[in-house]
């Protein structure tokens, strides 16, 4: 997995040489498996906005990085970044829970969020990036147009839960390349609050149940993912053997149980 | 007569034994305490050995030599009194010695590690050894011999070599045997050339069988096999004193039913070559042995000739041992000083694929590619020798280490929280002492024993192995303790008369007894099992048991003989231990007149109504079965010529031993025939 891994990197990074709007970014410090997806200058106060993406973005929990240079090309790195997303599809418009962008360690201007794009859309997602410059306070924000493929696994779910509350969004971030083992378990749970406010729910209790759906049996020694902070639920899950897997859960808050007829289905090569 | 066993029964006592009826008898005792040796040769006086230099130079017997030569090996071992078979099916029972089973009996072939390939234990060792091919069996039920410790004995099988036998170059033999329960055609050929220099010796058996018919005339479905087996061995002799031997077994078995498991086996394929240096020298070392060798086992279990299989599975195993030992005897002060350096390598892996319809294949290692190295120092000395007294010490020392090759399965472990990326080491330690006196007319002796063993692939690292037995997926403890047991037992031979008795009793306790306990948290892998049992170390384990026979030969033309064995076993709170079987009694007469010879045997075994119903035992109700053959022999020309016929269960009783998984019933009448001739 970790070879055909780095294979299509490599390969991205040979293929990119030829294309300049993929062209991943310069520095010594700066993750080569970030691609340029856009790039532009704000609408106020001149700023260059560049924006990265993990190679092509899909469906489901999306790091972003925005870099940052103002109008004499230097680093801004105490800049406020904004992230809003939006799907427009024509009759209707909605957003996608976000993880604002804060600055990296690198530096250089970098700032990073995520976004949980819940569907795939072309031409019909943007993301507007919005920088308030620390030096002057001129805020000035760019929209990016954004390609969202499906991806081939579905690790975002949008159901409306059984206790009629509000729809909830609980997406899958790890294990990526899930194994026979232990793996660690990283979702994160958002409420659509409205279609433009997508908040993270801290206070529920998760009960995972791994089972393979065509022999019955599950798995042992699982750990119940437990919220951690801003709406991100950690736990181990573990898979005895290949194939495909059930990775049922209920969701409960300190009074009830709000839903527990949704499940993730991945297969384990 | 009865005061003697009484006097038995009270000695076993005084070694803090259960009130258990010690009636128990070993079967040939060939001097070497503690061992029972059922050779082939047993019957017949041998002729005058013209060999040249040093060598082996027992012949064959003639009479039964069909008989023997025809069946499976593990049927052979069965004529000894302390073994009893786990059988499956018709084919590649596991031999239990005195109610002890596999994993605690170490099984060598002339002394050489080899080790089945099955995670189900549908291959034990004796399955790739062909009797036609064997020379002698050595059965030890103490916890240490030259060949391999264990806690609960060792099994050696002794092939035939190449002799070299000037006097008749050439020697051929072919034969052929059929059973009718089962349809069953065998055919063996054998040649031998040799020289003065050198000799090769060269034979083949192939056996076919369909499905047999049990007592009450049904079919006993997947009870079929067929295989074949070549075995060959050269023999060099250096000088007069030094000699060099090579030899290569190939056994191939291919559609065998297992009618107690879900599944068959497609093929179980083993490859076994040795080559020797034997040494004679002229000083106090009498014999010096120096010997590497070489095997691979490939197994692979089956389900598609099976009509309701919830999904396709397969189940390929193998394992390859790599290994080498030298051997030195000498005598000292009249006795005989044995010390050996043996080491072995062995490497075991074992998966499973199954196959559910439009979906990716699901896959796990059942045996986790693993890497093990064995190191064994034994020292054996007569530390009393006189014409009355013989008393012999052996000890050894055993080092393991053991560890997971295959990232994919220590992964796999991670998920039972056990640590498979560190190795395993284990210092294992077997002690005994034996000791035999000289009666006017026969000997008393005894044997204590101290015996470990480390656990076994399963045991330690096996992953959701289904089995059949309990329907139970067991899962193997890296961090088993090593099991260690106590065994003491004594024994008494003594003619009187026509008649000889030959009495002794046993009794064993366990430290760490590793044993799968079921975790009712856990959810079985496979479909429709009962649930997940771990192994685990568990105390109080003992087992008792005798055996008592009588022989008797009134004139040289009738003998007869009676035997009867017992073995009892508890583990901690008093539960019976599994796979105990019930007292067995066995008489048998023979009658002999000039080329003909006669045998009647009765098999009994009393019901086994102690039984361990989490292991799913059933109970097994008696049994008596009446066998009967007539050997035939003649010099035709040239030829000497051999045939055997006979009935096995004349009244075609319906039985099961209590051995068998699943109740699936023994055969039924069969008649045989066996022709054998030698050139």
């Amino acid at each position: 997995m970790k070879k055909i891994y780095v294979l299509v990197a490599s390969l991205a990074i040979i293929l990119s040489a030829c294309n300049d709007e993929s062209t991943p970014s310069p520095g010594n410090d700066v993750n080569e498996e970030w691609f340029v997806i856009g790039e532009g200058q704000t609408d106020q106060g001149e700023m260059t906005i560049t924006l990265y993406a993990n190679e092509t973005l899909e469906t489901g929990y999306q790091k972003m990085q925005v870099a940052v240079t103002d109008k004499n090309g230097s680093f801004l790195n105490d800049a406020d970044v904004m992230f809003m997303p939006m799907m427009d599809m024509g009759d209707m418009k909605h957003s996608a829970p976000i993880e604002q962008p804060t600055a990296t360690s690198a530096g250089q201007g970098r700032y990073e969020g995520a976004v949980i794009f819940q569907m795939p859309g072309e031409n019909a997602w943007t993301l507007r990036v919005t920088v308030k410059n620390p030096n002057g306070g001129v805020t000035g924000s760019i929209t990016f147009p954004v390609q969202v493929a499906k991806a081939a696994w579905n690790s975002c779910k949008v159901f409306q839960p059984q206790d009629s509350s509000a729809p909830l969004i609980v997406t899958w971030i790890e294990p990526r390349n899930p194994e026979v083992g232990v793996n660690d378990l990283e979702w994160t749970v958002h409420k659509r609050a409205s279609m433009m406010s997508f908040p993270a729910v801290e206070n529920f209790q998760i009960a995972i149940e791994p089972t393979m759906p065509s022999m019955g049996h599950g798995s042992p020694n699982n750990i119940d993912p437990v919220h951690m902070n801003s709406g991100h639920y950690m736990g181990k899950v573990n898979f005895t053997m290949t194939g495909v897997w059930r990775i049922a859960y209920s969701l409960s808050d300190d009074t009830h149980v709000v839903d527990d007829k949704q499940y993730f289905e991945i297969t384990i090569p | 007569m009865r005061t003697l066993v009484t006097i038995l029964i009270a000695v076993c006592f005084s070694f803090g034994l259960y009130a258990q009826k010690a009636d128990s008898v070993m079967y040939i005792y060939n001097g070497t305490h503690g061992q029972m040796e059922a050779d082939l040769d047993e019957i017949v006086v041998h002729p005058v050995c013209k060999c040249v230099g040093v060598c082996q130079c027992k012949t064959r017997p003639k009479d039964n030599q069909g008989s023997r030569s025809f069946v499976n090996a593990d049927q052979l071992l069965k004529s000894l009194d302390e073994v009893e078979l786990i059988s499956r099916g018709n084919f590649a029972s596991e031999p239990v010695v005195n109610g002890v089973s596999g994993d605690r009996i170490s099984m060598t072939i002339d002394g050489m590690k080899i080790f089945g390939a099955c995670t189900d234990k549908m291959d034990p060792i004796s399955s790739y050894i062909e009797p036609n091919n064997l020379r002698a069996v050595q059965v030890q039920s103490n916890g240490i011999s030259a060949n391999g410790s264990s806690t609960g004995g060792a099994i050696n099988f002794e092939t035939r070599t190449a002799t070299i036998d000037t006097a008749v170059p050439w020697k051929a033999q072919v034969g052929s045997a059929y059973s009718s329960v089962s349809n069953r055609w065998d055919k063996l050929a054998s040649l031998q050339y040799s020289n003065s220099r050198w000799a090769l010796l060269v034979n083949g058996v192939h056996k076919k069988s369909e499905n047999y018919r049990s007592g009450k005339g049904e079919e006993v479905s997947y009870t079929q096999f067929e295989k074949w087996n070549v075995a060959s061995s050269l023999n060099y002799r250096i000088n007069k004193d030094q000699y060099l031997k090579i030899t290569h077994l190939s056994d191939r078995g291919f559609n065998i039913g297992y009618a107690a498991l879900p599944m068959d086996v497609a093929y179980a394929r083993t490859d076994l070559g040795s080559v020797s240096y034997i040494l004679y020298p002229k000083g106090k070392i009498s014999r010096l042995e120096i010997k590497s060798y070489l095997n691979s086992v490939k197994h692979s279990m089956d389900d598609t000739q099976r009509e309701e299989v919830f999904m396709h599975m397969d189940m390929p195993g193998q394992t390859r041992t790599v290994g080498a030992f030298a051997n030195v005897k000498w005598k000292k002060d009249q006795g005989n000083q044995v010390l050996r350096l043996d080491y072995f390598n062995v490497n075991a892996r074992a998966e499973m694929t199954m196959y559910p319809a439009e979906e990716p294949a699901m896959f796990m290692l059942t045996w986790p590619d693993i890497e093990r190295d064995n190191l064994v120092v034994l020292l054996s000395r007569d530390v009393l020798k006189t014409k009355v007294w013989t008393i012999r010490i052996n000890g050894s020392s055993k080092y393991i280490r053991s560890r997971v090759v295959d990232e994919f399965g220590i992964r796999q472990a991670a998920v039972f929280s056990q640590d498979l990326a560190t190795s395993d080491h284990r210092l294992l330690a077997n002690l005994n002492i034996a000791g035999s006196r000289k009666l006017s007319k026969g000997k008393l002796w005894f044997d204590l024993s101290e015996g470990q063993r480390g656990p076994t692939f399963t045991e330690q690292y096996g992953f959701y192995i289904f089995n059949a037995y309990d329907g139970y997926d067991y899962v193997g403890d890296v961090s088993l303790k090593t099991e260690t047991s106590f065994r003491s037992s004594v024994g008494y031979e003594s003619m009187f008369g026509q008649l000889k008795l030959k009495a002794s009793c046993f009794a064993m306790k366990f430290a760490n007894y590793i044993l799968p306990i079921a975790n009712p948290d856990l959810d079985a892998m496979t479909y429709g099992a009962n649930g997940v049992k771990v192994l685990h170390n568990v105390s109080g384990t003992e087992m008792y048991g005798g055996n008592v026979r009588f022989d008797c030969k009134p004139s040289r033309f009738f003998s007869a003989d009676l035997s009867s064995t017992y073995v009892w076993g508890k583990t901690g709170n008093l539960d019976p231990l599994p796979l105990i079987p019930p007292v067995r009694s066995r008489v048998s007469a023979k009658w002999r007149s000039g080329q003909i010879l006669l045998k009647a045997d009765v098999e009994r075994a009393e019901a086994q109504n102690r039984i361990n119903s989490s292991f799913g035992e059933l109970t097994t109700p008696a049994y008596t079965i009446l066998n009967i053959t007539a050997n035939w022999m003649k010099q035709v020309g040239k030829y000497q010529v051999n045939v055997d016929m006979g009935v096995q269960n004349v009244f075609d009783n319906y039985y099961r031993t209590h051995l068998t998984w699943g109740g699936i019933p023994n055969p039924g009448r069969n008649w045989f025939v066996n022709l054998i001739v030698d050139l």
